[in-house]
């Protein structure tokens, strides 16, 4: 039975996105999980999964045609039809579950990325079969390149618009010198030359969606705000002790321990992690919480880290590492921006003791935490120096009362003081 | 100082440093000034960028040496130092 795979709805407010290029072509089979395509969108260059196996029969969107949120992309042969569902709550009741493709992250060492042009970033496998994106192919036969001699850059060693193009060039990922980096390789995917929009459009489009979100944000939702200063002094000690008997890959980062103490407490306290919408609160099913990521050109991103409260520190710092590596590099995944539950936000360690978040809408809540500081700080009556840090918390006064704003916050700052049961 | 070593630790950097900040010119880097502040690097990037420094050389930079790579010029003569110590293989 054929089915249409529309585009998603990336987040609140999305109306359409541009396809910049497709990572499939009809005839292929898919699984549950894989990145199809790449689509521009005001929080940059997305790349979408599809979420069953399934048979792409048709491409309906072309690279470089804008689609409206919920207007078919591709034409897929599937088991069932269950179409009838709107792209976004699929999308999220799909991302919600456990074991989703963000489960099944690679490792940062892992991550695709085509701007990359040195040698490591050659496939460690050959691809059991050639795979072409339709733009990759069309751009072979225009150049003449032979697609059997290449090897591909892309997800499961397909052969990209990139590889086609560099190859014509004559410039082969393996006979590039690792020390040729004076030339600045292309921060976000390919994408066909007429469509190009600027860094300043990009930039434009992604203030406008975040002016749309805090609008509305600060229009319709009553915040209240909470917080709570605590001396980090004991989690730091624990974490230099763990972190100096590990090699740098397997550090781990006082984000993580953050993170899993705020995923921990809000299993405790529902009613911050979750949705406002039609009039009333709908909890979220999974802790996915939305980590903002600032971007160094400007503008600001808050990608999901799937079920964070059944993650171990461990797995919880490679996934921050490789978020916020993939939105410097503008490859954040589809599922990643559309459904976080609650968001965290962090000004640095370098920064402000306090942040005052605004929540992103339909969420709920916003945690912040301030740089950790060093301040005099009493302890059974004796005063001694402390690296002290500050917790916030913005809250929907429709969702949730002071009252148990405050013993979450205090729950978290529990959780962040005992990190060796994080 | 070893001419290769130097070559070797200036890739390094280079390489490291556009997987984690593809958008910064390194040469528009004061090699003096503070790098996290000059380059805007956060927390994670930074552990980012010693775990890349560590894949592409060999050098493990433990915590506690992390005030000794503040600006660009620290941390090239850090990993050349370091490189030297090992035997040349």
């Amino acid at each position: 039975m054929s089915k249409p795979y529309r585009m998603p709805s990336l987040g609140a407010g999305m109306e359409d996105g541009t396809v910049i290029e497709w990572h499939v072509e009809p005839g292929q089979r898919v699984r549950r999980g894989d990145v199809v395509g790449v689509v521009d969108t005001e929080k940059g260059a997305i790349e979408i999964e599809i979420w069953e196996d399934a048979e792409v029969l048709e491409i309906v969107a072309d690279p470089g045609t804008k689609v409206p949120v919920g207007e078919p992309l591709l034409v897929l042969a599937g088991q069932g039809d269950d179409d009838d569902r709107s792209p976004s709550a699929q999308e999220s009741v799909e991302a919600a579950t456990p074991g989703s493709a963000e489960a099944e992250s690679p490792a940062l060492e892992d991550v695709w990325d085509e701007s990359e042009a040195a040698p490591e970033a050659a496939p460690v496998e050959a691809a059991p079969r050639l795979r072409v994106s339709p733009v990759a192919r069309r751009r072979a036969r225009e150049l003449r390149v032979e697609l059997e001699s290449l090897e591909g850059s892309g997800p499961g060693g397909a052969i990209t618009l990139a590889d086609v193009e560099s190859a014509a060039r004559g410039e082969a990922g393996e006979e590039e010198a690792p020390d040729s980096a004076g030339q600045e390789p292309p921060s976000s995917p390919p994408r066909p030359k007429d469509e190009e929009p600027g860094d300043k459009d990009r930039h434009a489009a992604m203030r406008k969606a975040i002016a749309v979100a805090m609008t509305r944000s600060k229009r319709e939702i009553p915040h209240y705000y909470l917080a709570h200063a605590f001396s980090l002094e004991r989690t730091l000690r624990w974490l230099s002790r763990v972190n100096e008997e590990r090699r740098p890959a397997e550090r781990l980062l006082l984000a993580s321990l953050y993170l899993k103490a705020v995923a921990k407490s809000v299993r405790e306290f529902p009613e911050f992690n979750g949705f406002w919408d039609d009039g009333g609160f709908r909890p979220a099913p999974g802790v996915h919480p939305g980590m903002a990521i600032s971007l160094r050109g400007g503008g600001l991103v808050a990608p999901a880290i799937h079920d964070a409260d059944q993650r171990s520190l461990e797995e919880l710092t490679k996934g921050i590492r490789d978020l916020v590596q993939r939105a410097r590099s503008g490859h954040l995944r589809g599922s990643e921006v559309a459904d976080p539950t609650i968001t965290l936000t962090s000004l640095g360690d370098r920064g402000v003791e306090t942040v005052f978040g605004v929540i992103y809408p339909p969420q709920v809540a916003i945690v912040g935490v301030g740089s950790v500081v060093e301040r005099p700080w009493a302890v059974g009556g004796m005063v001694g120096s402390h690296r002290v840090v500050t917790l916030t918390l913005a809250a929907d006064h429709r969702a949730s009362d002071g009252h148990r704003g405050s013993l979450f916050l205090d729950r978290i700052a529990r959780h962040f003081e005992t990190p060796e049961d994080l | 100082m070893n001419e290769s070593h130097q070559a070797r630790v200036q890739a390094g950097i280079r390489d490291a440093f556009r997987r984690i900040a593809p958008e910064i010119d390194l040469d528009a880097i004061d090699p003096t000034a503070n790098l996290r502040d000059e380059a805007d690097l956060d927390s994670v990037d930074a552990l980012n960028l010693i775990v890349l420094l560590d894949e592409k050389l060999g050098v493990e930079i433990p915590e506690s040496d992390y005030g000794q790579i503040a600006t660009l010029r620290d941390m090239a003569r850090y990993l050349e130092a370091r490189l030297s110590d090992e035997p040349e293989s």
